[in-house]
């Protein structure tokens, strides 16, 4: 898939993103892991199943917005709340590292190779796709919340209001 | 009845935030009564502590057991099939398996993980 550059309209490649950075992936209550008192302490690999009609898992990229760390998790979700996506007050945030999820991956049976790439979308200019990802593969799925996507926030816990995300990222590549 | 009075309170609770509107992605298929009946056979089955709760898109109950880092995870399917997935650790080892089977063999499919760590019952809780 290309993309149309902002400034210039000419084609250009999407962005891989570095394997430092981070992707949040959305989860309904139905998705996250609780003990049997309903504490959340996690997602489910249910979390990571495309819907039939997907080709690629969605996520959002955090490194995408300026700022801390705190803020832009805040930043991240409140733009995903601006976003297509249904998020409802019992929603939670899995963060997910780039290269852990890659690794995890790839250290799987099957052998994944997946290509995590900045590719914006008309409603968060920070979608970013997890490219050859496995439809149904349950126990990569378990073994990434576990490994790659262990840090979980709570939608309640995240300031209200929704803020699209703005048209170009904080992070420049000469960064890393 | 199997499971005591506060086990059944509990777990009544768990369903009812489970089942709420703002649980739930408007995609999803709503859970099915087919899969509650494999959840409920497979808790009277284990006879342990209560599981979380959560479920699949496509309408099937998930329940879950967490020790620490090992983890078991079940989606009950229709007319008594279930999917499992267990994470492991065993001295600086980690193992991870998945299956499907049926739930009366589920607990010698999972006899390899020592199953019981996840089933014995919490301080708070008796299976009656």
């Amino acid at each position: 898939m290309l993309h149309t550059s902002p400034n210039d309209g000419s084609a250009m490649p999407p962005t891989k993103l570095p394997a430092e950075h981070h992707i949040v992936r959305n989860a309904s209550w139905s998705k996250l892991r609780k003990d049997e008192n309903d504490n959340v302490i996690g997602v489910l690999g249910e979390a990571f199943k495309m819907r039939p009609v997907d080709t690629y898992l969605s996520t959002t990229w955090l490194e995408y917005f300026p700022g801390e760390r705190d803020s832009q998790i805040v930043a991240a979700v409140q733009a995903m709340r601006a976003s297509n996506l249904n998020i409802s007050r019992k929603s939670g945030f899995a963060i997910g590292n780039v290269g852990r999820i890659e690794h995890t991956a790839a250290a799987s049976e099957k052998a994944y190779k997946l290509r995590i790439l900045h590719e914006p979308a008309p409603d968060n200019k920070a979608h970013a796709a997890v490219r050859r990802f496995p439809r149904d593969d349950i126990e990569l799925f378990e073994l990434l919340a576990i490994d790659a996507w262990s840090e979980v926030v709570l939608n309640s816990s995240i300031a209200e209001g929704e803020i699209s995300a703005p048209d170009a990222p904080a992070w420049r590549p000469s960064e890393t | 009845m199997h499971l005591d009075q506060s086990w059944r309170t509990r777990f009544i609770s768990q369903l009812d935030n489970l089942l709420t509107v703002d649980s739930w992605d408007p995609d999803d298929v709503p859970v099915s009564e087919a899969s509650f009946t494999t959840l409920l056979r497979m808790i009277l089955f284990i006879r342990g502590r209560r599981p979380g709760l959560g479920a699949t898109a496509a309408g099937n109950f998930i329940a879950t057991w967490t020790e620490g880092q090992n983890r078991l995870t079940v989606e009950c399917k229709p007319l008594d099939q279930v999917r499992w997935v267990v994470i492991h650790h065993l001295g600086g080892d980690r193992e991870s398996a998945a299956g499907e089977t049926t739930l009366p063999r589920l607990l010698e499919v999972l006899a390899p993980y020592e199953p019981q760590r996840w089933f014995r019952n919490a301080p708070d809780q008796t299976a009656g």
